[in-house]
């Protein structure tokens, strides 16, 4: 976009460029590092603090394997054991491999796109907190000899009130879902990120194909974690007011809680291998010197591979009593999703073929992750197989697969990924002197710790057995096995030592060591916090390829954005497909208030755990409060229209542009929130239909003119809500705030209704139907009151003057949450009329 | 870029995801339908010597199916002026490609329907 009001200044030189970005960009050292929002720094503690709990999660699993390097080991008895394995699984799903991806992702993106930062960096900054303090809770409670102990999938009813009366499953129910928060945070900031903050001229079919993985991946998280937040939340709930979702005395069932587990939990392997699948995809190419073969093929594979991996769930359920018919529609999604994977590993293997390899420490780490993934896939499609899995289920060959596929598929990749970005991170030159032995002490001690179990499995051990007796025969292979794993061990040592010596004591070195084309490598070594001084036009995959001196014209300040205006952080936005520059995003300075709302968000689970139920109510309020005072620092208070963004081109600002980045976010959030919403319809449903114990005794009989009133209010509230938005109403502050003002008493309206119904509800802690109603009913209800709030916040922002005619973005990003409450109002009133007519027939 | 070629470059974007969501929305419905089916003992209602759960999830299976084929009618219907851009090329040939997988993945999982007992 051009416009001859906007003047481009003239680009400084590129140390006073420098100078003036970095007092911008930079965050101030000390205390103020509890300030920190940009990336790079947001990126490395995601990294570094995944890398301190992968070390807990390994002294956790050499402890597992002390007790069962011999038989009727004395070493831990049953209740520690319990705790030990159940937080070795816990840490190194929640605490390890999700979080390291997404460190690596907010390190990485940014640069590879060619942007400054990603899209919210404060939402970075407080998902880093939510995970620290989470996951602290976690580590907490295993010093206290609380931990959790009824495995990493808490499955009831060995995790309820009945079977777990201490606080163990709170502690983890709480904290992963306290956790969680971050992952719901990046999923959204990465979408946003990849689909808006690139380099002009990076089209669709221009972008890495790690951020087609990371894309793809986000989405999988999108809606892979709201079921397992939702059943979370209903677990807890049962817990800590005996809501029976879980207990089949009651009318509810503990395959719910399977379902809505696994709906995560299997979605979630992929969501570990792809960022990793991503890392090869980049890595690889590089080292062998050669484009990669079949870009298009591995983008089809790996959307491909993201839906099929939605309908496996039930591969873990084979032996819960499911129709045979139903056991074939997901034994036919587990073996198919086998046919995307190999796609992407021919396509690896084509591309080393064709290429001229290079046997780096990099390289070395990608061929030990070709031949465990390899065999854990093999081994998968085995699991896939009905009669076979019923043969081996709950035993060692299941925990022997899961590692080929989790070490195989994530770790090896991460350790290449480690050896090949270490010099961006540093500025120092790649050695590898201790990489090669570290290397070879993994993976021979990785081969000796599970490839046995494989027989041990076979021969019958059961998962999640403390000890054994020494006449089985599994004696020698638990023994190789604990040896093993004692060797591996060491290997980890070893490359965290490798990891610090490199970085503390490695010699400078140039940029770009690896000659990548991507544009990660186009900024200097380490990054400063801007990571470009100016920023690229890209043309080509391969930028860096096409014109290997751009990281030095970029630096002197010849791209778009080469210079400080106002003080301000800004970089560019670009239309979703073409690439196309269409707007300036500004982007926040340091600050406090994403620890200060992790601090509130994380007393509300505290208070939670600990059952103080008074406190709790307020947290979350701070919680909420603190948050909103994220909106001070955002916006314009005057029109600008389009300005400067060199190169004698301008561009709207993103509180003036219609696609703003908050636009789509908010569409993602709603998404996430329709997931949940249907994971707690389908609860019911499920319940209705499967669970023992049912009909209720009870049935909910919503009155009438009740339910009229709720409808009555959603409608008012979302035509409101819409009619605010308008051109015509954002022109006038009284017309739009009118409306806002009719939105707030629309859903007031729906808030009296729903508490009317909530009171009419039986006693939910006596049947599953009825704590289901009640939980649809305060679900919908939540959605009102949070429409008053953000009415009311979209009033004081208008008379703020943050809002006008083509400042929309205010008005224009909370619309479509009074439209998605008018659609929740719909199905809950729909369910809650339909199902009894429907039980009564 | 002309209105025409937006809405060729959407439609493609539709493309990429659009296939495997019949897909989704197929295994969703079988599984639905078989479960319900089965808690209700539809599979003893016989039509035509067939169970009507059998033959009920055989229609959901083959409107998906129908639907899938559509879907690839309209994406490679699309207007030669849209493919004049790289990202709208590599965008059609993408979602040409994952809509086909999508329809290997929904014939494999049709294979099924007929393999073995419904409710057992």
């Amino acid at each position: 976009m051009t416009d001859s009001r906007a003047t481009n200044p003239s680009p400084p030189s590129p140390l006073r460029l420098h100078k003036q970005l970095d007092a911008v960009w930079g965050t101030p050292p000390g205390w103020e590092r509890l300030k920190a929002v940009n990336h790079n720094i947001v990126g490395r503690r995601f990294i570094v603090t995944a890398f301190v709990f992968f070390a807990i999660g390994g002294v956790l699993a050499m402890l597992i394997r002390a007790q069962l390097a011999t038989p009727r080991s004395a070493f831990a008895g049953p209740e520690i054991y319990n705790q030990l394995f159940t937080m070795h699984g816990t840490v190194m799903m929640f605490l390890f491999a999700i979080p390291m991806f997404e460190g690596l992702a907010m390190y990485l993106l940014p640069k590879l796109l060619g942007a400054r930062d990603m899209a919210f960096p404060r939402l970075s900054a407080y998902g880093y907190w939510c995970y620290l303090f989470g996951g602290a809770m976690l580590i907490a409670s295993l010093f206290a000899g609380v931990a959790p102990d009824s495995g990493w999938f808490m499955y009831t009813p060995l995790s309820s009130r009945t079977h777990t009366p201490g606080i163990n499953a709170d502690v983890w129910l709480l904290g992963v879902t306290f956790v969680e928060i971050s992952a719901l945070s990046a999923a959204i900031e990465i979408i946003v990120t990849i689909l808006k903050l690139r380099a002009p001229g990076m089209s669709l079919d221009k972008m890495p194909l790690f951020a087609w993985y990371l894309l793809v991946t986000a989405f999988m998280m999108l809606f892979g974690f709201p079921p397992l937040i939702l059943g979370s939340i209903l677990l807890e709930t049962e817990r800590a007011f005996g809501f029976p979702f879980f207990d089949p005395t009651r009318g509810g069932d503990p395959l719910l809680w399977q379902h809505l587990f696994w709906l995560f939990g299997h979605p979630e392997v992929y969501i570990i291998f792809l960022p990793a699948a991503g890392a090869v995809s980049t890595i690889l190419p590089v080292l062998a010197r050669r484009e990669i073969i079949g870009y298009t093929w591995i983008v089809v594979a790996v959307v491909a591979l993201a839906f099929l991996s939605f309908g496996l769930w039930v591969h873990h359920m084979f032996t819960v009593g499911i129709p045979h018919l139903a056991l074939a529609f997901f034994s036919s999604a587990s073996t198919a999703v086998a046919v995307p994977t190999a796609i992407q590993i021919f396509a690896w293997i084509g591309t080393l073929m064709a290429g001229r390899p290079q046997l780096k420490v990099p390289m070395l780490y990608l061929l030990g992750f070709f031949s465990v993934f390899v065999v854990g896939g093999l081994t998968g499609v085995m699991l896939a197989i009905v009669p076979f899995n019923w043969q081996v289920h709950d035993t060692h060959f299941v925990v022997a697969h899961l590692h080929y596929v989790l070490v195989g598929g994530f770790v090896f990749p991460m350790l290449a990924a480690a050896y090949y970005w270490l010099p961006h991170f540093t500025g120092r030159r790649p050695r590898y002197d201790l990489g090669v032995p570290t290397f070879w002490l993994i993976f021979i001690g990785f081969n000796l710790t599970f490839l046995v179990m494989h027989w041990t499995g076979l021969m019958g051990m059961p998962r999640r057995v403390y000890t054994y007796a020494p006449d089985a025969g599994w004696t020698w292979l638990n023994l190789v096995s604990s040896i093993g794993g004692f060797m591996m061990a060491m290997g980890f040592a070893l490359f965290a030592a490798d990891m610090f010596l490199q970085a503390r004591f490695g010699r400078r070195g140039a940029r770009n060591p690896w000659n990548a084309p991507t544009l990660d490598w186009a900024t200097p070594t380490p990054p400063p916090s801007y990571n470009f001084a100016s920023l690229p036009s890209v043309a080509d995959r391969a930028p860096l390829a096409a014109t290997p001196d751009l990281g030095v014209k970029l630096a002197a300040g010849n791209g778009y954005l080469g210079f400080v205006r106002d003080g301000r952080l800004e970089t560019l936005g670009v239309d979703m497909v073409s690439g196309r520059i269409n707007q300036v995003i500004r982007l926040p300075s340091p600050t406090l208030l994403p620890l200060v709302s992790a601090l509130a968000t994380g007393s509300f689970f505290v208070a939670l755990l600990f059952k103080l139920y008074t406190l709790a109510p307020i947290a979350f309020v701070a919680a909420i409060a603190t948050l909103l005072l994220w909106t001070r620092t955002t916006g314009a208070r005057a029109d600008s229209g389009p300005v400067a963004i060199g190169h004698g081109e301008a561009a709207l600002p993103q509180s003036e542009s219609p696609a703003a980045p908050a636009r789509q976010a908010m569409g993602l959030a709603l998404a996430a929130d329709a997931t949940a919403y249907l994971s707690l319809v389908f609860g019911l449903l499920f319940l209705w239909v499967v669970a023992p114990n049912w009909p209720p005794p009870e049935l909910f009989q919503p009155g009438i003119a009740v339910s009229a009133l709720a409808i009555l209010g959603s409608v008012v509230a979302a035509l409101a809500g819409q009619q605010a938005a308008l051109p015509g109403s954002l022109a006038s502050g009284t017309r739009r705030e009118g409306w806002l003002a009719l939105a707030i008493a629309g859903n007031g309206l729906a808030l009296i209704a729903w508490v009317l119904l909530l009171a009419a509800v039986p006693d939910p802690a006596r049947h599953g139907y009825a704590a289901s109603v009640f939980a649809l009913l305060t679900y919908t209800a939540l959605h009102a009151a949070f429409g008053i709030l953000f009415a009311a916040y979209g009033i004081r922002r208008s008379r703020s003057g943050f809002v006008s005619a083509a400042r929309a973005l205010d008005i224009a990003v909370l619309a479509p949450w009074h439209s998605f409450t008018l659609a929740l109002t719909g199905v809950t009133l729909l369910l809650l009329h339909g199902l009894p007519m429907a039980m009564g027939s | 870029m002309t209105v025409r070629t937006t809405i060729g470059t959407r439609l493609a974007v539709a493309g990429l995801a659009g296939g495997f969501c019949v897909w989704a929305v197929c295994f969703t419905a079988l599984y639905a339908v078989l479960s319900v089916g089965c808690a209700w003992n539809w599979q003893e209602v016989s039509l035509g010597g067939l169970s009507a759960l059998r033959l009920g999830l055989i229609a959901i299976w083959l409107a998906h199916v129908v639907l899938l084929v559509w879907l690839f009618a309209v994406l490679r219907r699309q207007p030669a002026e849209s493919a004049s851009a790289p990202a709208a090329i590599f965008l059609r040939r993408a979602g040409l490609a994952a809509t086909a997988a999508a329809f290997c993945a929904i014939l494999w999982l049709g294979l099924t329907l007929h393999t073995t007992q419904i409710c057992a």
